[in-house]
């Protein structure tokens, strides 16, 4: 079964991780992902370091992650030759991707405006931090700033009792704003390719945030508080619980009609189970806090194994709270594809996450090792039909770059 | 100027958020969807109860964030005469949206296989809890439980308590991603003439989103981080005088020196290259945190606001969400917009998060009351006599609106 984007060329102009992943989700999907860097690589390769791990060309898994399956040209975009190229090469292309800010878009001629006026048909994918108008327009976003810090997501949904605000992961705002991005430049290609025109797709870092926070966008402008507690959470019906052994789980239930049967069940109060004023989504928002205290109580009864059972067989939703190390190895997201094996170059080993979107197949999609930089200049310069000769002007002139493995950086 | 996916019909079979959700992102992209509800109205019509909200015919905004621009059918699937009108439905549709649960999916003859089969250019589009395979392939999961508390990020993220996630936030991640997924195998239909099975779940959206997690633990690299010890001083959280959170982030070594001159105060460490590019961290933390910590807590978060841009560092105060409905940035892009409820009332609602060449937002679209459009919808699959309609409510096949 081929890949839905088979035959879609990317140009992905794009570094660090929120436009890097997209064209990594994209290059999943299918398409040919052509990866433009400087001779002296992105900035993003060398960032694994500053969280403790390898960032060589024999094996960089943190820039591995989100370039995956892309071949990679080095021009140097301040030559003219090459500014010529890259022209060459975007109007053989379906679409692009960019996280440049706009100021550095519109000295290199790589703003909407001009390239759609040059490329009618591309589809221009375009991430920013905090979007395209308004007083933060220009102003440089990171995840960490303009998705975590700016949205609220830090500071109410760290627990109420506490004073510290979360500590974000890295890169948590952009793989979901990749998620949209990606998104995005598919349903782009679609209008292209029914009326052969292009468009713009743009996305920021903080519309995301905003996306994955809308339900408490909406509900403080009726009253609803955050930051939160669990012992004073939305509703008692979804909420953290601990067990005999200490273990934590979350447990979450909305379905009104099956109310009853969890308080008689697993609160072990079949009197509320049949009291409207706990039996209802209305009933037990407002009494929550004691029926915190119910449950809680009940719950601490049991060990984990004996409440997992118990959940299990009433089907109710719940899940250990665990650590991201027990997830690194966990069947259920190796089974599915999301966590597979990597081999790096130089036979290193690690465990690397996936594209979430599974096609027919959760197989893990490989074709391309993550790219060195430049690693493909001469093969993609072949396809474009460039002769020999040009070649080795683009190269004197210092427009293009050839990496070989172990070679050093330009 | 056209959305992308006009002219799509896509049938949304899906319950609260994930499900819906990429279903009204199709229906922002252009796509006509329709939603499938039983003889009932859908739970997820009542789930804003429990945040606060109100959740009725005249405002649901809970609801109603997940549901704009769709058309809303009342079908019962059990009967037969509930599945041939599905049948007709499915026969004209490019899209099936839905988090149905395989089990119950087999049980109404709604599975892949079967849906393939009989519709082999139909897209089928499933969100789970946990994935298609492995041993919680069936479970029951809701963002909270599959997407925060199992991968970890509920306990990882917070600093001395595990986090209290807003809910629906997976599903953030979950529903462009989705309809995106969908957008690609539209696309692979073209060139291939079928349909695809195009699949995705909370966790995997979950384990994605700590992409970066997932390689650096295999690397030593500790969670829960402590803001005393973050991966890089130029990524943490510092408090000022005026007790306002400021978040910096930077990843460009050509600003640590910048960092340690002008905001730490600090032209020696500016100059060591000991202290002035990323690869001296997190090693030299415990010197250079306690020195930003004192740094920013001698200046006002504006005082330290106005320095921060004047070094061109990325940086944000620590916003609340009851910000965002007011924020210029929020508005002006239209991440949030004002919605008119059909009682009249007005809520600013966020919009997906992706836009097509113009800001404007063309048309809010409304969001459906239960069975508002049975009727309409039975028209174009060729029912269109007053009798026969009666008969299927009479029936229990159908609900009309009153």
């Amino acid at each position: 079964m081929p890949k839905p984007l088979e035959g879609i060329r990317v140009v992905d102009l794009s570094y660090h991780v929120a436009g890097p992943a997209t064209t990594g989700i994209l290059a999943d999907w299918g398409a040919d992902v052509i990866k433009v860097e400087p001779p002296f690589g992105e900035p993003g390769r060398p960032t694994g370091l500053s969280i403790g791990m390898r960032a060589d060309d024999g094996c960089n898994p943190y820039f591995g992650i989100d370039n995956t399956n892309k071949r990679d040209i080095a021009i140097n975009l301040k030559t003219e030759a090459g500014k010529e190229l890259l022209d060459e090469i975007l109007g053989s292309s379906q679409a692009m991707v960019t996280n440049f800010r706009p100021g550095a878009l519109k000295r290199l001629g790589l703003d909407y405006e001009t390239l759609s006026k040059k490329h009618p048909h591309l589809v221009y994918g375009s991430v920013t931090g905090y979007g395209e108008k308004g007083p933060d327009k220009d102003a440089p976003g990171y995840d960490i700033v303009a998705f975590w810090a700016r949205s609220g997501a830090m500071l109410d949904m760290a627990d109420a009792s506490n004073v510290m605000p979360v500590n974000p992961i890295w890169a948590f705002g952009d793989s979901a704003t990749s998620c949209s991005l990606a998104g995005g430049v598919a349903a782009g290609i679609i209008q292209q390719m029914r009326t052969g025109k292009g468009c713009k797709v743009f996305t920021s870092l903080y519309a995301q945030a905003l996306f994955n926070c809308s339900s408490a966008i909406s509900s403080v402008q009726f009253g609803d508080k955050y930051p939160r507690t669990r012992l004073k959470p939305a509703t008692a019906m979804s909420n953290a619980y601990q067990c005999k052994d200490g273990t934590w789980m979350t447990i979450s239930l909305y379905e009104e009609p099956r109310f009853p049967e969890f308080l008689e069940k697993i609160a072990a109060r079949p009197d509320l189970a049949v009291n409207p004023e706990y039996n209802n989504v209305a009933g037990a928002k407002r009494n929550t806090e004691e029926l915190v205290q119910i449950i809680s109580a009940e719950i601490g009864k049991y060990t984990r194994s004996e409440m997992e059972e118990k959940l299990k067989q009433n089907d109710f939703a719940y899940s250990i709270i665990s650590h991201i190390t027990d997830t690194v190895h966990d069947p259920q997201a190796l089974e599915n594809g999301y966590i597979s094996e990597y081999t790096h170059r130089d036979g290193t080993k690690t465990m690397m996450v996936n594209p979430p979107v599974k096609f027919d197949t959760t197989e893990t999609f490989f074709r391309y090792d993550y790219p060195l930089c430049g690693e493909h200049t001469d093969e993609i310069l072949k396809e474009l039909g460039i002769s020999q000769e040009r070649i080795g002007e683009l190269k004197e002139a210092g427009a293009v770059y050839q990496r070989e493995l172990g070679s050093a950086l330009k | 100027m056209k959305k992308p996916l006009e002219g799509i019909k896509v049938i949304d079979l899906s319950t609260y958020v994930a499900g819906p959700g990429t279903a009204s992102v199709l229906a922002d992209w252009g796509a006509d969807v329709i939603k499938i509800e039983g003889l009932k109205p859908e739970e997820g019509r009542k789930t804003g109860v429990s945040v606060g909200c109100p959740a009725d015919d005249g405002c649901n905004p809970y609801f109603g964030s997940v549901n704009v621009g769709k058309r809303a059918i009342s079908l019962n699937l059990k009967a037969e005469k509930g599945k041939e009108i599905m049948d007709k439905l499915l026969r004209t549709a490019d899209v099936f949206v839905t988090n149905i649960r395989v089990p119950a999916l087999g049980r109404l003859g709604l599975d892949w296989e079967t849906v393939h089969k009989k519709y082999p250019k139909l897209i089928f589009a499933h969100v789970s809890g946990f994935g298609e395979n492995g041993p919680q392939k069936d479970d029951a999961g809701y963002d909270t439980v599959a997407f925060w508390a199992k991968t970890g990020l509920m306990t990882d993220l917070g600093e001395g308590a595990p986090l209290a996630p807003v809910w629906g936030f997976a599903d953030g991640f979950t529903n462009p991603i989705l309809a995106g997924g969908i957008a690609a195998a539209l696309y692979g239909r073209t060139i291939t003439g079928e349909g695809t099975k195009v699949m995705c779940s909370l966790y995997g959206l979950g384990v994605y989103g700590l992409h970066t997690a997932v390689a650096s633990t295999q690397y030593g690299d500790k969670f829960p981080r402590s803001r005393k010890n973050p991966s890089s001083p130029m990524a943490n959280t510092y408090q000022c005088s005026d007790g306002e959170w400021i978040m910096i982030s930077n990843f460009d070594d050509r600003l640590y020196p910048v960092f340690l001159n002008k905001v730490c105060g600090r032209p020696d460490l500016a100059e060591n290259p000991a202290y002035n590019n990323q690869t001296c961290y997190p090693e030299k933390n415990a010197e250079v945190v306690p020195l930003a910590d004192g740094a920013f807590a001698a200046k006002s978060s504006q005082e330290m606001a106005g320095l921060l841009k004047e070094c061109d560092i990325a940086f944000n105060i620590l916003g609340h969400f009851k910000d965002i409905a007011h924020d210029p940035q929020a508005i002006e892009n239209n991440y949030v917009v004002p919605y008119t409820h059909n009682d009249g009332s007005v809520s600013m609602m966020s919009k997906p998060p992706v836009k097509f060449d113009d800001y404007e937002v063309n048309k809010i679209l409304p969001y459906p009351c239960f069975a508002e459009h049975t009727e309409e919808v039975l028209s174009e699959v060729g029912i269109t006599d007053k009798t026969e309609i009666q008969k299927l409510v009479d029936e229990g096949v159908v609900c009309v609106k009153q």
